[in-house]
């Protein structure tokens, strides 16, 4: 099952949208390799799939982005809009991202059974595609680090977080080499600066006489504890040496400009920046959609920022060459309800919300699944989180039904669902 | 299904069969060395490795059984000790100590609770609790019975209801948990359907399981005390996912055993008084005050052989059976006989923890080098023949405390604390009392530990599992303030004692035997000489080298 090939509907105009600037680079600066960045030739020669994980974080509301009910009693003030698939319509708070919809695919029929009330809880249902009562399981990017991840230097699996937060365990018992590695706040990782009273050569000095004790200690004993432990330190210093991976100040000022100065932004033209270099899954949150109260100016507001970063993210790496090798998943964890409160909120809806997909494995440019006038029902194709779960996996050529290695043996995903053949290309 | 009846059958027959101890026989732990060293055929093994050294071995039994690693004066003592039965003699004094209580108080709270945040008992109230029964060496079958009883309300057995409690009284979790953790099965699979890939785990396993504790119910007294209150239940129904219109019925149930009766009552009268919002509701006859006196028995073949292995898998860092929640009949133990063994000796026991501890440690399987003899390839020596001693990896609260000894940074944590508390009471209005300032302390010891925890511990209710090293860990450890600024000479902690030696052969062994517990090789005294030799700054060359001993594998491992 592995190595399925992608077959998005816009890899060919990519590829030939690179080619051709290519040979206007190379017309003008004489060298085609001169042209194309090191990182995104490396990028495209590997043929390595990448995951991009945008988690709406709080319960997106459906109704004011891509399930639009407008003139409905449900429906809210705002206006559905055209998109680039003719008869498909967005919300009006997503201008941008509707000119990008025939490269998504937009399901708006999920669902999931018993949601717990509490968001992180059912992020982890929607992240690990089986009810949290039955975890902890791996969430989707430790999943991909172990699964997909081949031999890289680099962490498999990166988390960029609105705000700092400690370390989150979401590996369970893939383990911690599989867990995030989190970039609070957009920031680099911790612990990356040396000490202070460490300069580069007596800090690189220290791994010497660390390595050599190793070595002299793995004589005559088993090794696999050994060598991990060894790798560990290793790809510490790689990354140390590298941080400069973790400085988007570096990206070129128009870029920055294009992407905005807001958090939202930043984040979207890190998650360039580290898919260019080879990061597996690179996950960006963004928050805050929980809107008990005021619904529609927390989405005029979270949306403003989130559609256009998002629209220019995608266009980007469809420029470059990598959509056709990266899946793109938005994620939120339950939608919100066709009721609108008196507060003008909408509280937490488990019973339908919608999810978008795009790139690498996805056939694009549909919707699937239809919710009734109001959005209160699924009237077509319900679709449950755990079957969305074994189709992140599937569209990037990993094996859904398989499972784990080692202890007890665990599916990879729930067993009772599966991958959803018509969104795969 | 006849293999399972064969099996069962064996079992039973060996429960009567009483102690090889108590009929005269060899000693436990020679028991053991026998059957270890009679089955290394099977791994096509023509021997073991040698004994450990003295230095190995004390560094183990103290990480082992205290939690820590061994001091350098301690090391230099059990060296000079010429005595024969030296070894047996630091085996009883580390399980006599306070400190033995105190680690497996830590040892049971991550192995039983797996680090779930407290809901309604205090860590600290249970670790109390622990503490004290592992000090008392209270029976194993009486401490489970306890954890499983108890409903919370009387102040003695109050902390023992955490196990339940603070899973949220979620039935699922304590289903799932009490099979892992007392019967050594993962049913996790079989909540919702016949094991997938488990043959003998059933979907009716888990739901006779269930029976037991299907009625129980958190109950909040008027004063806002939390506790346990039941349903009066007799059997509960469920069906497959896969055919979730076929409904079965169980009665409660472990496992294979029989479904245990349940006296009736007449309609209206099986409670003890008739429950209300007010009135807790406490059954006649309690199912789960039944299963504590069930399931915690030598009857209840399971308990007794997950509680040995898990025990064992304590010193010999594997379980015979592995993973230790994978007791079923394709996942059979690397030594049937020897597991069936350690089962019978500890119900001939009574379920006495520190004698069986003792009798493991005595062994000379436990006693073995990690060093692979000479002509033979460690990695071909199968970890479950026992041939050669498994690495395991230091706890997050192994390691905070000996990256604490070994760096004699006991005072200076000390008053890292004593400065955050200062920070934090400067803010309280009224004058803090002494009960605040001890609270203010442990929260701020908590978090110190809580770091490591994070980094180092298995995520919230998931198993320690096998050593693992992530590059956060590694930052960590590299660049952390917190070591850091352990690393930094000050008065008498490692890096100062260092700085007043002028020798290097000196420096060498105090670093060595302050961090990896021995003394330096020749070898090794020459690299540091050269090191020390190398670097101008003396300061900086200090702390390089105990840098590079902390983030040593022979230090991050217990080999």
């Amino acid at each position: 099952m592995k190595n399925v090939a992608c077959q998005s509907a816009s890899h060919l105009v990519s590829r030939r949208t690179l080619l051709s600037n290519m040979l206007a680079g190379a017309a003008g600066i004489g060298a085609a390799g001169q042209f194309v960045r090191p990182s995104v030739a490396a990028a495209i020669e590997a043929k390595q799939k990448r995951v991009l994980i945008v988690l709406l974080n709080g319960g997106l509301s459906q109704f004011e982005s891509f399930d639009p009910k407008p003139k409905t009693k449900t429906g809210g003030p705002f206006r559905a809009i055209p998109t680039s698939v003719p008869g498909t319509h967005f919300c009006e708070l997503l201008p941008h991202t509707a000119r990008q919809a025939h490269r998504l695919a937009v399901v708006r029929s999920v669902f999931a059974e018993q949601v717990p009330g509490s968001h992180a809880a059912a992020r982890d249902y929607v992240e690990t595609g089986r009810s949290p009562v039955l975890g902890p399981y791996p969430l989707l990017g430790s999943v991909y680090s172990k699964l997909l991840a081949g031999k890289t230097d680099l962490p498999g699996n990166i988390h960029i977080t609105p705000s700092r937060s400690g370390p989150r365990a979401d590996a369970a018992f893939l383990g911690p080499q599989h867990a995030s590695i989190a970039l609070p706040g957009g920031a680099a990782p911790r612990n990356v600066d040396r000490p202070a009273i460490f300069t580069a050569e007596a800090d690189e000095a220290r791994y010497h006489l660390r390595d050599t004790a190793d070595l002299r200690f793995s004589q005559r004993r088993r090794t696999a504890y050994t060598e991990a432990y060894h790798s560990s330190y290793d790809r510490a210093l790689q990354l140390i040496r590298r941080k400069e991976l973790f400085d988007v100040g570096l990206e070129p000022a128009a870029d920055r400009d294009r992407y905005g100065s807001h958090d939202f932004g930043r984040h979207c033209l890190m998650a360039r920046r580290l898919l260019g270099e080879g990061v597996t899954c690179v996950k960006i949150t963004h928050s805050n959609y929980d809107s008990h109260m005021e619904n529609f100016n927390f989405h005029l507001e979270q949306l403003g920022e989130f559609d256009r970063p998002f629209a220019t993210l995608l266009d980007d790496l469809d420029e470059r060459g990598m959509l056709d090798s990266t899946l793109v998943v938005l994620l939120t964890e339950f939608g919100r309800t066709p009721q609108i409160m008196p507060d003008l909120g909408r509280d937490h809806y488990p019973k339908s919300w919608s999810v978008v997909l795009g790139g690498c494995g996805i056939q694009t440019g549909g919707v699937l699944g239809k919710t009734n006038d109001d959005g209160t029902e699924i009237v077509d194709r319900p679709v449950h989180v755990g079957d969305m779960f074994h189709t992140y996996l599937r569209a990037v050529g990993v094996d859904s039904k398989a499972t784990h290695e080692g202890r007890n043996q665990i599916p990879v995903a729930a067993p009772e669902r599966a991958p959803v053949k018509e969104l795969l290309a | 299904m006849n293999r399972r009846f064969t099996l069962l059958w064996c079992a039973l027959a060996l429960v009567g069969g009483g102690s090889r101890v108590a009929h005269g026989a060899a000693a436990l732990h020679e028991e053991i060395d026998r059957q270890v060293e009679a089955k290394l055929p099977t791994w096509k093994l023509a021997r073991t490795a040698d004994p450990a050294d003295d230095e190995e071995f004390l560094r183990r039994a103290t990480l082992d059984l205290t939690g820590v690693i061994p001091t350098a004066a301690e090391v230099r003592a059990f060296t000079a000790d010429k005595s024969p039965d030296k070894r047996t003699r630091l085996i009883d004094r580390l399980l006599a100590s306070d400190e033995y209580a105190r680690h497996m108080a830590v040892v049971f709270d991550v192995m039983l609770m797996e680090r779930r945040p407290d809901e309604h008992v205090p860590t600290a109230a249970w670790r109390a609790y622990l503490a004290d029964s592992f000090r008392q060496n209270k029976p194993l079958d009486v401490l489970v019975g306890e954890l499983l009883g108890s409903d919370g309300f009387q102040p003695k057995t109050r902390p023992a209801a955490k196990f339940i409690l603070d899973r949220d009284v979620a039935h699922d979790a304590i289903v799932r948990d009490v099979g892992r953790l007392f019967l050594g099965v993962d049913l996790q699979c079989a909540q919702c359907h016949d094991h997938p890939t488990v043959t003998d785990y059933h979907h009716a396993h888990y739901y006779g399981l269930h029976a037991f504790f299907a009625g129980t119910k958190l109950f909040r007294q008027a004063d806002g005390t939390s506790g346990l209150q039941e349903t009066a239940l007799r059997e509960v129904t469920f069906a497959s996912v896969f055919s979730p219109d076929v409904q079965k019925k169980t009665g409660p149930r472990v496992m294979d055993g029989p479904t245990m009766e349940v006296p009736v009552y007449k309609a209206g009268e099986e409670y003890v008084e008739k429950p209300t919002a007010k009135v807790r509701a406490v059954p006649k006859f309690s199912l789960r005050e039944a299963l504590s006196k069930t399931l915690p028995r030598a009857e209840t073949r399971e308990f007794s052989r997950n509680m040995a292995n898990r025990l064992w898998a304590q010193l010999l860092g594997r379980g015979l059976v592995h993973p230790l929640d994978m007791h079923h009949s394709e996942n059979p133990p690397s030594h049937p006989e020897l597991l069936v063994l350690l089962a019978d000796e500890l119900v001939a026991m009574k379920f006495d923890t520190r004698r069986f501890l003792r009798e493991v440690a005595l062994s000379r399987t436990y006693q073995r080098s990690s060093l692979a003899p000479a002509g033979v390839s460690p990695d071909d020596v199968p970890e479950e023949s026992l041939a050669l001693a498994n690495f395991k990896g230091l706890s997050a609260e192994q390691l905070l405390a000996s990256v604490v000894r070994a760096t004699g940074s006991e005072a200076t944590l000390e008053r890292e604390i004593d400065q955050a508390v200062k920070e934090t009471l400067k803010n309280v209005k009224s004058p803090p009392d002494e009960d605040a300032r001890l609270k203010a302390r442990d929260t701020e010891r908590a978090k110190r530990v809580a770091e490591f925890v994070d980094l180092f511990g298995a995520p919230a209710g998931t198993p320690e599992g096998e050593f693992q090293a992530s590059l956060t860990q590694s930052l960590y450890l590299a660049n952390g303030p917190s070591i850091t600024g352990w690393l930094a000479p000050e008065g008498d902690n490692l890096s100062g004692r260092l700085m007043k030696l002028t020798q290097s052969q000196e420096i060498a062994d105090e670093a060595y035997l302050s961090v990896l517990s021995r003394r330096a090789t020749p070898e090794e005294a020459r690299a540091t000489a050269e090191h020390l030799e190398r670097v101008d700054d003396r300061s900086l060359a200090i702390r390089q080298l105990v840098w590079s001993l902390l983030a040593s594998a022979e230090f991050r491992l217990n080999h």
